[in-house]
């Protein structure tokens, strides 16, 4: 397949970026039309590579193979699956979206599109790479960046554990800066972020060099390593080598995710970032954990993952509840978003611990819903602090006379996050509800209490900032009305909305990713003695059920008959 | 005709021999811009030679190439043997590369005795390249002990700090005391060449060259008593933890251009690449050995590191960071695989660029504010943008973002050490963290934040020669992080027959000996 769609979609931002480096800053105007520029390109071709993927063939598609270096079986392999492809998408869709919402920046613009450029090249790079290099290669080239972004570009925390020195600056110079819990600099959250995820990104790089190791095939090549890697039943420490992989992968990646109790980062970061930052990141780049977790882990270890998926089931209760909860009580409008986020990323696990081919799919779906649900929320929080300069929810109030348009938006990412019906959330949360019910029932309930609370959490913040008194010394906050400003919006909400009426396709492409996926976890032959009767027993809808399992794992299938049976 | 003058032609002799006999032409020279000139011209010639030979240079081939053999005192089997293979001649190019960029660099920071600064940086480029010519042990060991004069010199006169003739000597000295352990480790090799030519009736019956030392086979228990004695020299020189003392205080008392030779060329751990491993791969593979370098090499990844982090002075942090660095070439170096050992190689090059780049860096600030102290900087991002930016790329080069070339390298030293013991591997990468953590948090103190009290507004941004350097080094940086495969595949030929020599050992050479005792 001679198809260029992923070069364009993968080094659009990148050539933006390096377009960007011989712009002057002087020149504004011209720094952001090539930075919207190559957003648009990634976007478009994106949107082509969306509606061009063959759902009926399926499989891995747009393949493009550059050797890179033959003794080290490592190559530039890139291709898109029905999971991968709508995640793409997000991904550019945010980007686009997020060169609009930091529109105004006047400090240094230039080169915090850059920064903005190659992260979310980065984070494409990861959901269309089949190599296991070259998905760490992006995996850690899309954590870095997050430190220059949030040390130069963001803003200090306040009012939270009420610090007395809010700037951090007293804690600069001393080593305790680096592991100081309770400080809230910019700086000191940038610094967490970054050791926190690189300390994991090393933890899953263990994995990945284990795979490698063990394997014996010498190549990183996922396609390679998902049909050949015999990895099973390996005695080490007492356990298997199967399982300590998993573990490292699971966890090593889990903490982007984040999943409790690795979340800690995500709030911090998201509190301090700047709003195009935050969107990114709660919109695309925790999504890395998951989607990683898909690619490595359940393509490669599909019987280890059957075995272990129930620590995700545990842990997603406890990401769900403590974070809704920190999310109830928080006063910073990012923190409510951002441990809103971590919540609702409890809701993906969910639907992927389940291992059914509805709750997985839904867990994609809500991936893509998140993303367009959250990266609204950052948005919106982000005008209102350029306007106000506050995230302080009890300071602010009464805020919808000064600025209509954003809070009647906000209604709407509120729904869409709550997944009311008229959102595509709505949609993937049912799907991750109905397909985790018979395997989960419990964690089923806590989701729905989570929804309560998210409901709750977000009403309690609408209200504080656009409802009641307003403090006058907000009086000049303006609303959004250049288009520039509304765009992002706009384009989040009719991605939001419109996949609601027309799902179809997208539910196509992500279960067209997801049958083979599943079918191969949920057949293969259970290892004796462990786990028996785990996942064999259950009936499994669908033709699958009908075939072999290795024929499978060969020819994914052709999905999906019975499509009249989605949940809408 | 043009092609056999070039098969013909002693072109590792003028690469050797060019930058000293330049050093001579320079003492002719009275005006300090005339000496300038001359020296950068004649390090732009040599670098010129260099890419020539690294262009004609056959990748993908173990084989010693621009071979030249005379014999030098053939009585103690001493010859002038030079050559290249795919392990060191990327470091002929590397030193000329940074010659030349040193030479831009002291253009006008170096402001007394100019002629005499150039000379000795010249000639120290000469003792440089030998050591990395030459294929003759003796030879090899001369270039070493010659390459303490300038040196010495370089440090003690041009150096900056108050403690530099302490630092200067400090550095030979310990040089000194580790070259004694190798001499006798040289000897006797010759040694065991000898009985076993005599034995064998073999001409010559002394060498000390590596190719010849290469096929006859050592005992075990000789070759481990030869190695540690290699080891100490190599390791002194490196600097291994715990042999690194000597290294903060040249780094900082001494020139930039010298803590950039220093830095930047790692010329310890290719003595063990170069000597110790294909002459003594029993003694390498042994458990001991293994266990002991491994254990160095993490030390000082976690050592170097954590001291790094707690610096205030930039150049001591480079100095920590880069036994940090040195920790993970030698892992890598005692992984004993291919990728380890190519990722090793790959890593001392990059050196060249990431260490070194960052100690023009160092430069650059030292120029402006007459010292590398963390309280004399503060946000200046905001009143010299290039030099932050190049700070920037130049620093994540050198903890490993992906796209550069400390990524590749450290990827693959992490992939063989994962190889052979996944124990060490996982000690290995939190390495990785703290590199993280270092220089981002120094960076942010210094570059990021509020305006330092001790930043002037007049501060000057870089200026054109500043910003050559920068750009020559990040343009290594991107190319070797983007597209490493020429890079690599320089080194592939030399680095699988090393891997070959590793596990075949000395044996089949033995075998051979015992079927001539039946005859």
């Amino acid at each position: 397949m001679s198809d260029y769609t992923l070069l364009y979609i993968l080094f659009a931002p990148f050539i933006g970026a390096i377009a960007l480096i011989f712009v002057s800053n002087r020149q504004a105007t011209l720094v952001r039309s090539i930075a919207a520029g190559s957003a648009f390109v990634c976007l478009l071709a994106s949107l082509y590579l969306f509606y061009s993927y063959d759902h009926v063939k399926g499989g891995f598609q747009f393949v493009q193979r550059f050797e890179w270096s033959r003794q080290l079986g490592i190559s530039l392999h890139l291709g898109v699956d029905g999971i991968g492809t709508p995640l793409v998408l997000a991904s550019a869709i945010l980007l686009f979206a997020g060169i609009f919402v930091s529109w105004h920046i006047k400090d240094r613009a230039k080169e915090f599109y850059i920064w903005l450029l190659i992260l979310a090249a980065a984070t494409i790079g990861v959901f269309m790479s089949l190599d296991l290099f070259f998905l760490y290669f992006f995996y850690e080239m899309s954590v870095i960046p997050m430190y220059l972004l949030l040390g130069m570009w963001g803003s200090h925390t306040k009012k939270y554990n009420e610090m007395t020195d809010p700037e951090g600056l007293k804690q600069r110079d001393s080593v305790g800066f680096i592991f100081n819990f309770g400080s809230n600099s910019k700086e000191y959250a940038a610094m967490k972020l970054v050791l926190f995820l690189s300390a994991f990104a090393v933890v899953a790089l263990m994995g990945i060099l284990l795979i490698y190791k063990y394997s014996g095939l010498n190549t990183f090549d996922i396609l390679v390593l998902r049909e050949q890697a015999k990895l099973m039943n390996i005695p080490v420490l007492g356990t298997t080598l199967d399982k300590i992989i998993w573990l490292l992968i699971f966890f090593g990646f889990a903490s982007i995710a984040p999943l409790w109790p690795l979340h800690s980062w995500s709030p911090v970061g998201h509190a301090a970032a700047p709003a195009a930052t935050s969107m990114l990141h709660a919109g695309v780049l925790m999504k890395l954990g998951h989607f990683s977790i898909i690619r490595v882990a359940f393509e490669i270890l599909p019987e280890t993952t059957r075995e272990l998926m129930p620590i995700a089931a545990v842990l997603c209760m406890f990401s769900i509840v403590y974070g809704g909860f920190v999310a109830f009580y928080a006063k910073d409008t990012k923190y409510v978003i951002g441990y809103s986020s971590s919540s609702h990323m409890g809701y993906v696990f969910l639907g992927m611990a389940a291992l059914d081919y509805i709750s997985l799919t839904g867990a994609v779906m809500y991936m893509f819903a998140h993303a367009m649900a959250t990266g609204m929320l950052f948005a919106m929080a982000g005008w209102v602090y350029d306007q106000t300069h506050t995230r302080d929810i009890p300071s602010l109030g009464g805020l919808s006379n000064r600025m209509p348009f954003i809070s009647g938006c906000f209604v709407v990412g509120c729904m869409a996050s709550v997944g009311v019906p008229g959102t595509v959330n709505f949609i993937a949360e049912v799907m991750i509800i109905v397909g985790s019910w018979n395997k989960y029932p419990f964690q089923v309930i806590v989701a729905v209490v989570g929804i309560v609370l998210t409901l709750a959490y977000l009403f309690k913040m609408m209200r504080g900032l656009f409802y009641g008194p307003m403090d006058q010394k907000y009086s000049h906050a303006h609303d959004a009305v250049a288009v520039a400003d509304r765009l992002p919006l706009l384009i989040m909400i009719a991605v939001s909305v419109g996949f609601f009426f027309f799902p179809m396709h997208l539910y196509n492409v992500v279960r067209s990713g997801v049958d083979p996926l599943i079918a191969k976890i949920t057949h293969v032959v259970p290892i004796a003695g462990s786990g028996a009767g785990f996942g064999v027993t259950r009936e499994v809808p669908g033709p699958a059920g009908t075939h072999d399992a290795q024929l499978l794992a060969n020819n994914p299938i052709p999905p999906t008959p019975h499509a009249s049976r989605s949940d809408q | 005709m043009l092609e056999e003058l070039a098969s013909t032609f002693p072109i590792l002799t003028c690469v050797l021999f060019l930058p000293v006999i330049g050093a001579v032409v320079l003492w002719l020279f009275d005006d300090e811009d005339m000496v300038r000139t001359s020296a950068l011209t004649i390090s732009l010639v040599e670098l010129a030679l260099s890419v020539f030979v690294l262009l004609r240079f056959i990748p993908e081939s173990a084989a010693m190439q621009f071979s030249e053999h005379v014999p030098w005192i053939p009585a103690l089997g001493v010859s002038y043997h030079l050559a290249v293979d795919g392990i060191s001649v990327l470091f002929v190019g590397l030193t000329a590369f940074l010659t030349v960029l040193i030479v831009i660099y002291s253009w006008d920071t170096v402001r007394h005795q100019v002629k005499l600064y150039m000379m000795a940086l010249l000639a120290l480029e000469t003792t440089t390249m030998g050591v990395f010519l030459s294929i003759d042990l003796i030879l090899f060991f001369v270039f070493w002990e010659l390459m303490l004069i300038p040196s010495y010199f370089l440090i003690k006169l041009w150096g900056g700090g108050a403690e530099r003739h302490y630092a200067a000597l400090k550095y030979v000295l310990y040089t000194l005391l580790g070259s004694v352990f190798m001499l006798v480790g040289i000897a006797l090799l010759d040694i065991n060449y000898h009985q076993w030519a005599t034995l064998r009736h073999v001409e010559p019956t002394y060498s000390f060259d590596l190719l010849e030392l290469l096929s006859v086979p050592v005992p075990l228990s000789q070759q481990i008593l030869i190695f540690w004695l290699l080891f100490l020299g190599f390791a002194f020189k490196a600097p291994v933890f715990p042999f690194h003392t000597w290294l903060p205080d040249a780094l900082l008392e001494g020139p930039i251009g010298m803590a950039v030779v220093l830095a930047g060329l790692k010329l310890g751990t290719f003595g063990f690449i170069r000597f110790s491993i294909p002459l003594l791969p029993e003694a390498s593979k042994s458990e001991t050995v293994v266990m002991v370098t491994m254990t160095l090499g993490l030390a000082a990844i976690l050592y170097g590191a954590i001291m790094a982090l707690i610096q205030q002075d930039f150049r001591r942090l480079l100095a920590f960071s880069s036994i940090s660095h040195l920790g993970f070439v030698v892992i890598g170096l005692f992984a004993l695989n291919y990728q380890g050992l190519q990722g090793s190689l790959l890593t001392m090059i990059n050196l060249g660029f990431s260490t070194a780049g960052l100690f023009f860096i160092a430069g650059f600030l030292y120029s402006r504010q007459q010292t590398t102290q963390l309280s004399s900087f503060g946000g200046m991002a905001k009143q010299t943008p290039l030099l932050a930016s190049f700070f920037l790329l130049i620093g994540l080069a050198s903890i490993g973002l992906p796209g550069t070339n400390g990524f590749v390298g450290e990827f693959l030293i992490l992939l063989g050490t994962f190889k052979t013991n996944w124990l060490y591997g996982g000690i290995a990468v939190t390495g990785v963290i703290f590199g993280a953590a270092y220089f981002l948090w120094y960076y942010e103190r210094a570059m990021l934040g509020p305006i330092g009290k001790a930043v002037k507004d007049s501060i000057r941004d870089l200026h054109p020669r500043e910003v050559l350097i920068a750009s020559a080094l990040s343009v290594m940086i991107l190319w070797i992080g983007l597209y490493p495969a020429p890079f690599l595949k320089m080194m592939n030929g030399s680095v699988q027959a090393l891997v070959d020599r590793l596990e075949r050992g000395t044996v089949a050479s033995i075998e051979s000996k015992t079927q001539i005792k039946v005859d």
